[in-house]
């Protein structure tokens, strides 16, 4: 049934994943040359921003709960990642691994999983106050948890305090960020599109129904902050082996901001929102440096927020997501229903 | 040792007065509008700046009124006079989209979008036409009203001067950028507040506006300890007796507003149901506009403390963490509640005072730890109401 819309299905997918492969390569190649690297920075920094993004989509997006800490999420996964290959290595051995070895990439990816899921205990202790205060009071409560995250980790010495974490070995280039982001997209593809997120879906539009109808609306909302803090984490794992320096303040309530701000621009409840969002306001501070004129920039990018949000209130993609991130099988479902 | 612990705790009251009149402003939006108004501490910016350019006249160091007093208050009026112009005649009604009322329930689209933008260049053509007409006239009212020796006595005038442009700033800003969401999601509302609160600090640290690096504050009092408790070494300053008169002044007057006038008695109607209000004759979008004029005139006269109490103003940026604590200890305190806004100010600030005297990375953490630990006690702040859950 549906063999040819499969067939055309199969064709967008491998097309999407070949430009991908190829946009990869590119910039894989142009990050050798000198002149370049900004753009390759650039790139590499849409594609943490998108992790980010759909990430924070897990917990305002389809659970409807309003987190202002995920910066703080962040901040946790790189400074875990960055404890394993820096911090501990220069504690024990004198100084951080270096890039040459397989051991020490090992370690990098090991590395990279331990910040997601010491995100994720975190995203689990902050996940408790949503079962108690809801709307305004928990995005407060979150935003305090961030804020204590970070003045945390700028009061501990062990971890460099304000002065941060200068030296961090440059694992993630193109091939590592590329492979974690394919990676990210596909596994939040697989939650989002899963039975286990009808329940997401069901807490934001109704709580108590949801509880009526047998969802465990504890299990949902905590759930939500878990798989949000972990690829959350990760993209800060990524960041903090990118820019090869971290502080605390990079990881502050502006940081927050501007992960909301992709995430409603673009839209919030799809992935399609997180990448539309995500790409392009991350492009267009950096495009506007072309005709910049005493920091008229900065004046003209929230202007196009304002804009925007005042066009399309519920972001730019609205609740539309794009064809590729679609498995077949929901498709073929709505196919079957009559509604392609 | 409880001399000096007396003594933190009076410095932490007086942090508590600047924090206090701008949460004053947070919770009166919110309840409201049920908007986190993240643009309200860039108005306490806008108020701080602006209470530094009229002290720079009125001490004689910038010669003739700054250009910054005329031009971009102007602008604002500017905007507004057209208007409430416009709202007469229908012509200009429909020209104008803005306030037009009848556009909220029009589609929306790229299309419609590429015609707004083309209404709202030649809606800024003709504002700038109007500033230019304004600009003058505020210049000779400054100049003939506000005359240079200062004193203590010109501290009232340049507080009544920083509250009506910040009142100006508020309506404006609301017109613009809140009034078209107001039936639309309120996270879209919330995020055009992030983008109004950029806008405002980025604009405001061009080189034009205000710029972008450190000014002093010249000192409009010295200070000087009023009272000496004998033997404890706790002492009251002038400093500290301004900012609390500033504050019951300003909280009378809001008292006076909120709980002896028509409007306010209407703002409180709104607050509590918009439909029903507006079917009692209520008219809702006049009730919400004074609202914003009330909550940033607050926000400038606590920027004008600020601006007296630290004596430097380091950038246009400046308001974002005074703004985040006012946010915070208005939730503290109840959103919504006014008396609960001010006791939050008050913990806020003390909790802070009290952590940076023992450890300054402290200061910002531990304020953050008492909201959490109070909000998981009480989940709707110390005087917030119930609210109960209807199936």
């Amino acid at each position: 049934m549906f063999a040819k819309e499969h067939g055309i299905h199969l064709q967008k997918l491998i097309l999407v994943i070949g430009i991908f492969i190829a946009l990869q390569a590119i910039m894989g190649g142009l990050a050798r040359e000198r002149a370049f690297q900004y753009y390759v920075r650039i790139y590499l920094l849409i594609e943490i921003n998108i992790i980010l993004t759909a990430s924070l989509s897990f917990i305002n997006g389809h659970t409807g709960q309003f987190s202002l800490g995920h910066a703080g999420f962040m901040a946790i996964g790189a400074y875990s990642s960055v404890m394993i290959t820096t911090v501990l290595p220069r504690l024990i051995m004198g100084s951080a691994l270096n890039t040459g070895s397989w051991e020490s990439h090992a370690i990098f990816i090991f590395s990279i999983f331990i910040g997601g899921g010491a995100a994720g205990l975190f995203g689990l202790i902050i996940g408790f106050p949503s079962l108690r205060l809801r709307g305004d009071y928990l995005a407060i409560v979150t935003l305090a948890a961030g804020e204590v995250i970070r003045a945390l980790l700028r009061f501990s010495d062990f971890l460099g305090g304000p002065r941060g974490i200068p030296g961090i070995p440059k694992f993630a280039g193109c091939v590592y960020i590329g492979l974690f982001f394919m990676l990210s997209i596909w596994i939040m593809r697989n939650i989002v599109f899963s039975h286990f997120s009808r329940g997401y879906i069901a807490v934001r539009d109704n709580e108590l129904a949801a509880s009526c109808m047998g969802i465990n609306t504890t299990f949902q909302k905590v759930s939500a902050f878990i798989v949000g803090a972990f690829f959350a984490g990760i993209a800060g794992g990524l960041f903090a082996h990118m820019s090869q320096y971290i502080n605390p303040d990079n990881f502050g309530f502006l940081k927050t901001l501007d992960i909301l701000i992709f995430l409603y621009v673009g839209g919030s409840r799809t992935l399609a929102g997180c990448i539309v969002g995500a790409g392009l306001f991350t492009l267009v501070p950096e495009g506007l440096r072309l005709v910049n004129i005493e920091n008229w920039r900065m004046v003209i990018y929230p202007l196009g927020l304002i804009v925007v949000m005042r066009f399309r209130m519920n972001g730019i993609m609205g609740s539309r997501e794009f064809g590729f991130l679609t498995p077949w099988k929901y498709k073929e479902m709505l196919l079957k229903r009559g509604k392609p | 040792m409880s001399s000096y612990l007396f003594q933190q705790l009076l410095n932490g009251i007086q942090l508590g007065t600047i924090y206090a009149l701008i949460a004053l402003g947070y919770t009166m939006v919110y309840g409201i509008v049920k908007l986190i108004n993240f643009a309200h501490a860039d108005i306490f910016m806008v108020g701080a700046y602006v209470a530094f350019f009229l002290v720079a006249y009125l001490s004689g160091t910038s010669g003739s009124v700054p250009v910054q007093l005329c031009v971009w208050p102007s602008v604002v009026l500017g905007y507004l006079a057209l208007g409430s112009l416009s709202e007469g005649t229908p012509f200009a009604k429909s020209f104008f989209g803005s306030f037009d009322r009848r556009r909220q329930s029009a589609p929306t689209g790229w299309s419609r979008a590429a015609i707004s933008f083309a209404k709202s260049v030649a809606q800024m053509l003709l504002i700038m036409l109007l500033a230019g007409v304004f600009s003058p006239i505020l210049y000779l009212f400054t100049r003939t009203f506000f005359k240079p020796p200062l004193n203590l006595f010109s501290i009232p005038v340049i507080i009544v001067y920083v509250m009506g442009v910040c009142a100006l700033l508020g309506i404006a800003m609301e017109k613009i950028a809140y009034r078209p969401l107001r039936h639309k999601p309120r996270i879209s509302a919330l995020i055009t507040a992030m983008g109004v609160s950029f806008f405002l600090e980025n604009f405001c640290s061009l080189d034009i506006v205000f710029g972008n690096k450190y000014q002093a504050f010249p000192t409009l009092v010295q200070k000087h300890d009023v009272i000496r408790f004998a033997g404890s070494g706790v002492a009251i300053s002038n400093i500290f007796i301004i900012n609390m008169s500033v504050l019951a002044c300003m909280l009378f007057l809001l008292w006076i507003i909120v709980e002896k006038t028509l409007i306010g008695k209407q703002m409180r109607a709104v607050a509590f149901d918009h439909t029903t209000a507006s079917l009692m004759g209520i008219d809702v979008d006049k009730t919400i506009s004074i609202t914003f004029m009330i909550g940033p005139a607050l926000a400038g006269v606590s920027g004008i403390l600020y601006a007296m109490n630290y004596g430097i103003l380091q950038s246009p940026f400046l308001g974002f963490y005074p703004g985040l604590k006012a946010f915070i200890a208005a939730v503290l305190g109840g959103i919504g509640s006014l008396p609960g806004a001010v006791l939050g100010a008050f913990l806020m600030g003390a909790t802070e005072v009290f952590a940076n005297s023992i450890d300054s990375n402290l200061g910002f953490a531990a304020a953050f730890v008492v909201l959490i630990v109070i909000l998981l006690i009480k989940p709707t702040g110390i005087l917030g109401k119930k609210e109960i859950d209807k199936v």
